[in-house]
């Protein structure tokens, strides 16, 4: 008997073994196949398992709009505790108004800094200066620029970025960081240069690398700094866009969106137009158009609505007459309806009502507008048709008694809800209510303003560069300290980081200076608010603002 | 009206009452005279500061309680009455 063993070799079960028998005997062959026991593992395996979740109200009881009703509000032991504590409250609440237990108190939470210190002068880089005049636009609003514009490019305008570290700054935008230690002076750590100069820019209020600017072409131009390609929109100069130098840009708040990032860009230039660009079609067509213009019986506006129906027809033919009340004036209305075309040059919302803005203009006039005046205001550019043509409306609502040269400034106070301030060329600060016609306190300033600021932090402070290059610190409480720098001053922003008191200075010669403001003019002080509202209240009278001392 | 609808009213009428919160034990805002985002954040903010107050006030004395708490700021006076089981905030401008 011959015993033969094969061997066979699988790649997945090993070696399989058979063996031959050979029976010889029997005369039949016998075959056992034999293989290594197959092993199985078997594992189990699957991912772990968590459920979270969680409830919260609906919206509109977050949101305020509905009181939330499962919470009852007869319950008994609600009601004891306010019965109980009512009486202590009440007392308190009276003892409150009498108490001049804390008047004139104030914490220094930080270490007073005594003095206002220049921290930087940036330059632009001489080489990237236009060489030539020619291609100089006169950026300020005035000619009185002339005497500088050989020397460079100017700075017409300063945006801080939301969070204040980053200076940008107009003419061409050049961004410079302030907190970044390698700062140089001379050398912006961003530049764009655009077809033609950055008239203004503003700071997007709350995403801090994207800024808005405008040019003497007519362009709205937004950058983000953290995109690829920095220029992520644009208005399209062949479509519907200004066709004159923009004189201001603003972010407002999309109305109805809850989402705060989401803000709409409004612009007005100096061909009488403002325009209202969404950021979701990128700029190729604005979403909302105003047009300033003198309907008859329009410039008469002096009590709102219905006290202009009523003078138009008293006054008859000669309504400016009326206005002015000196038949001396009458003549200059003349010429400053004429020149009413080419109007408008400073524009600032209310930080009360963020549809309510102010309008100054070329001609002196002050107007206060609203951006509800279009009753499309606010709605997406989805809902538009490709080639919809806008209709411009008017936003004017009220009109104040003009400067008697251009405004070149105007902010509303970030602290009071009705009190404003402008300066013109005219040379004279001007703080108003927004209920009256007339100014409430004037300041002579002997030199065309360029620019004003509202400082963030103390109410009653107020920058204001002017003509002949100062910048002079206003406070309305106690006597002012002016503060001297040379040629003439275009742009002022105030950072609005309470943690850094700056304050940047742009001037003709394209120098942008940034103070560090002493504690004394950067934290609140006691009184200040009072003073706002005895200025808007009219009871601080005019001409000298020694009146207004607490 | 009921009782307690009633004494609200009576408290934001006072001279120089800017706001009112009653919130419940868990934080959470059942009337307010205030905006919406300023409720929720006053409920969640104050909530805290009046535990903190109280704990501070009950680890100096075991014996001792919070029974209101008082804040002069530079704006306003923000009295903070607590309760087991409810927490007042009314806001004043005292220099109304």
């Amino acid at each position: 008997m011959a015993i033969r063993c094969l061997e066979f070799v699988d790649s997945t079960y090993g070696v399989l073994s058979a063996m031959l028998e050979a029976a010889e005997a029997e005369g039949g062959d016998s075959i056992a196949i034999q293989t290594d026991p197959i092993k199985i593992a078997s594992r189990g395996a699957g991912p772990d398992f968590e459920a979270a979740s969680t409830q919260t109200d609906p919206l509109d009881i977050i949101l305020g709009t509905r009181q939330p009703t499962d919470i009852p509000l007869d319950d008994p032991s609600l009601q004891d505790f306010l019965r109980d504590i009512l009486p202590i409250l009440e007392r308190d609440l009276e003892l409150n108004l009498q108490s001049h237990a804390f008047d004139g108190y104030d914490v220094q939470w930080d270490d007073p800094r005594t003095g206002v210190t220049r921290l930087h002068t940036l330059t632009l880089p001489t080489a990237l200066r236009p060489a030539s005049p020619g291609k100089q636009p006169s950026s300020a609003p005035q000619g009185e620029t002339s005497d500088h514009s050989g020397e460079g490019l100017q700075c017409t305008s300063l945006a801080w970025n939301s969070v204040g570290r980053v200076l940008a700054v107009g003419g061409v935008l050049a961004r410079w960081s302030l907190a970044s230690r390698k700062l140089q002076a001379d050398q912006p750590d961003v530049m764009v240069e655009c077809s033609s100069c950055l008239m203004c820019l503003a700071a997007h209020p709350t995403l801090p690398a994207v800024i808005a600017g405008g040019t003497y072409m007519g362009e709205v131009l937004v950058w983000d700094f953290t995109a690829p390609e920095p220029l992520v929109a644009s208005s399209r100069l062949e479509r519907v866009s200004h066709r004159d130098p923009v004189s201001k840009v603003a972010w407002v708040k999309t109305p109805g969106s809850y989402d705060k990032n989401a803000y709409l860009l409004v612009s007005s230039a100096t061909d009488g137009l403002l325009y209202v660009w969404s950021l979701d079609n990128r700029l190729t067509q604005p979403i909302g158009m105003y047009q300033v213009k003198p309907s008859p019986g329009k410039e008469i506006v002096v009590g709102g609505p219905k006290q202009h129906k009523k003078s138009t027809t008293n006054t008859g033919s000669k309504p400016e007459a009326w206005m002015w009340g000196s038949a001396g004036r009458e003549a200059l209305w003349g010429v400053a309806r004429a020149l009413w075309q080419s109007a408008r040059t400073a524009l600032s919302f209310s930080s009360f009502d963020p549809q309510t803005f102010l309008l100054g203009t070329e001609t002196g006039s002050l107007h206060r507008c609203n951006l509800r005046r279009d009753p499309h205001f606010g709605r997406s550019p989805d809902s538009m048709r490709k080639d919809e043509t806008l209709l411009a409306s008017d936003p004017i609502l009220f009109s104040y008694t003009p400067h008697t040269g251009p405004v070149n400034a105007l902010q509303a106070s970030p602290f009071h809800r009705n009190l404003f301030a402008s300066g013109g060329s005219d040379g004279r600060l001007l703080f108003r209510s927004l209920l009256q016609t007339a100014p409430e306190l004037s300041i002579d300033t002997s030199a065309s303003i360029f620019g004003l600021h509202w400082s963030p932090h103390r109410p009653a402070l107020i920058a204001v560069g002017t003509a002949r290059g100062e910048v002079l610190l206003f406070d309305i409480k106690p006597p002012d300290s002016p503060s001297a720098a040379p040629p003439p001053v275009f742009a002022l922003q105030f950072n609005h980081s309470s943690e850094l008191p700056y304050l940047a200075v742009g001037d003709g010669l394209g120098r942008v200076m940034v103070f560090e403001l002493s504690s004394e003019l950067s934290v609140g002080q006691d009184g200040e608010r009072e003073a706002l509202d005895r200025l808007a209240a009219g009871s601080g009278g005019s001409g000298d603002d020694d009146e207004l001392r607490g | 009206m009921s009782e307690v609808e009633d004494t609200l009213k009576r408290i934001s009428s006072h001279k120089g009452v800017t706001g009112l919160i009653v919130l419940n034990q868990a934080g959470i805002p059942i009337r307010t005279t205030m905006e919406p985002a300023v409720t929720i954040q006053c409920a969640a903010l104050f909530t805290r500061l009046c535990s903190k107050a109280r704990s501070t006030i009950k680890k100096l004395d075991e014996a001792d309680d919070l029974s209101f708490l008082r804040l002069r700021t530079k704006k306003h006076e923000i009295l903070v009455a607590p309760d087991r089981e409810y927490l007042l905030v009314v806001f004043q401008n005292p220099q109304f």
